[in-house]
């Protein structure tokens, strides 16, 4: 359900400094590039290669989906666990907010 | 969340029926979860004995099967009136299966939370229960309307069907934990802390493996389980000792449960235990040490209690609200923490490091495909 509703984020804002990188963590190829295909994702889709698990562990996440919105300066600014019909509305705000802080340090 | 979203499913090494409860609590807590991935646990994890009639078998394969199918249906639906339209049309169908309390919980979440008609939701729940026969598949759904009831802070129907399910047979620490969770919605302290002492009973290595006769559970996972439940309960009966002041037991509860919980995202306790004592904190008056539990909560896991009580604690400690904003937008920046650098391949096979992206606003999404 997240994925596709990122994919107009993605486009209005990929100029304006944002990137996305969706990472599929089961290693279910098949069905991932299906899905990708369905929906014509074109940000950074990439596939993890280790166990589900290790995955987990290694991102500090105990569901999927989880997604973190980092700064400019690599903070992880929010961590959203689960993904609703219209998270993406408060998303946009949040990824706004951070597109307009300059990188720099203030 | 809808049904097959989530994903906790794989090997965490607590029992089954623990992580049904688990799960319960993460979503009551969070809110913002509906109930349903819960029921599909409940089922799938939790779920009834074996039976050998093979006509049963035969029904639940073929209700599997089309319930397949609903779920598929339903991933691509926009609409949640659709949604429900085809889960009760499957219930129709298939009236007693081991998906019964999987779809009516799916049909709770959409009418309940999507389309905002809890009563509607419950009262079809109430009415799809009353039809079903089987006492295993009703004990299913009885579990959920214990959850339901709980979560609408209706304790005299909750505790009415408790009673009821316990004079059929012994409750299970799940149904405690959905009375405790029943119990904090509608601030009812002394039924929160009989609930708990019972459930703590439930505690110990053999309650553990009681529950889960058709595994042979290892030494590890039965003490996970055993802190798991423990630190669980001490959440819940700190808060309720807190709200009926006594503040000081509360907090000793918190600093034990922290010992006995998992932890996940930025380190934080399972179960909001940072919420929880940030809480109590602001309530003694103790606000930078509720800050320091609250922060990363409320600002970057977005807890809107947390939130809530950053700012009560903000204001107990400036006096005013005058210059919160300013103050949590600089605590907020103080506290995120960087993500670790990775590199993996895409569908292409070409290598992307995370670090390439500095200086790019970037949203990083784990997920799986359904």
């Amino acid at each position: 359900v997240e994925l596709p509703r990122l994919e107009p984020l993605w486009k209005k804002y990929r100029d304006k400094g944002l990137s996305i990188v969706a990472v599929e963590a089961t290693r279910d190829r098949e069905r991932a590039v299906q899905f990708i295909d369905k929906y014509g994702l074109s940000y950074h889709l990439l596939e993890a290669e280790e166990e589900k698990l290790v995955v987990k562990k290694k991102f500090g996440i105990k569901w999927f989906p989880t997604s973190y919105l980092i700064d400019r300066e690599g903070r992880i600014m929010i961590c959203h666990v689960g993904f609703h019909a219209g998270d993406e509305v408060e998303l946009e705000k949040d990824i706004l907010k951070l597109i307009g802080e300059t990188s720099g340090r203030t | 969340m809808p049904p097959g979203h989530d994903h906790a499913a794989d090997g965490t090494v607590v029992p089954t029926v623990l992580k049904c409860a688990q799960r319960k609590a993460d979503i009551m807590a969070k809110q913002r979860i509906a109930t349903l991935i819960v029921s599909i646990w409940v089922l799938v994890g939790c779920g009834g004995e074996e039976r050998g009639t093979q006509n049963l078998a035969e029904q639940n394969a073929a209700a599997d099967e089309a319930y397949r199918e609903v779920r598929g249906k339903r991933a691509v639906m926009d609409s949640p009136e659709e949604k429900v339209v085809i889960t009760k049309a499957f219930l129709d169908e298939f009236p007693e299966s081991e998906k019964t309390a999987g779809a009516i919980d799916a049909v709770y979440y959409y009418q309940g939370t999507e389309m905002d008609d809890k009563a509607g939701a419950l009262a079809y729940a109430e009415a799809t229960r009353a039809r079903i026969k089987d006492p295993s598949i009703a004990r299913q759904v009885d579990r959920l309307l214990i959850g339901y009831y709980g979560e609408a802070g209706m304790v005299g129907k909750m505790i009415e069907l408790v009673d009821r399910v316990a004079a059929a047979g012994a409750l299970d620490f799940n149904d405690y934990w959905n009375v405790i969770a029943g119990g904090t919605v509608a601030r009812d302290w002394p039924l929160v802390r009989d609930y708990c002492a019972r459930a703590r009973k439930l505690t110990d290595a053999a309650a553990i493996r009681a529950e889960n006769p058709s595994r042979e559970l290892s030494e590890e996972e039965v003490a996970d389980a055993v802190n798991l439940r423990r630190g669980m309960l001490l959440v819940k009966d700190g808060w309720a000792r807190a709200n009926q002041g006594q503040i000081d037991p509360a907090l000793a509860d918190f600093a034990k449960a922290d010992g006995l919980l998992p932890r996940y995202y930025f380190d934080l306790p399972e179960y909001e235990l940072n919420v929880y004592w940030g809480k109590v904190l602001v309530m003694k008056g103790e606000y930078a040490a509720a800050i320091e539990r609250l922060a990363t909560q409320a600002l970057i896991m977005r807890n809107e209690e947390a939130l809530a009580n950053l700012k009560a604690a903000y204001i107990g400690r400036h006096g005013g609200e005058s210059g919160y904003e300013k103050y949590a937008q600089e605590l907020h920046r103080g506290i995120a923490r960087p993500l670790d650098d990775f590199e993996m391949p895409d569908y292409e096979g070409n290598r992307h490091r995370f670090s390439d992206l500095r200086g790019e606003v970037t949203l990083v999404t784990l997920w799986f495909p359904t």
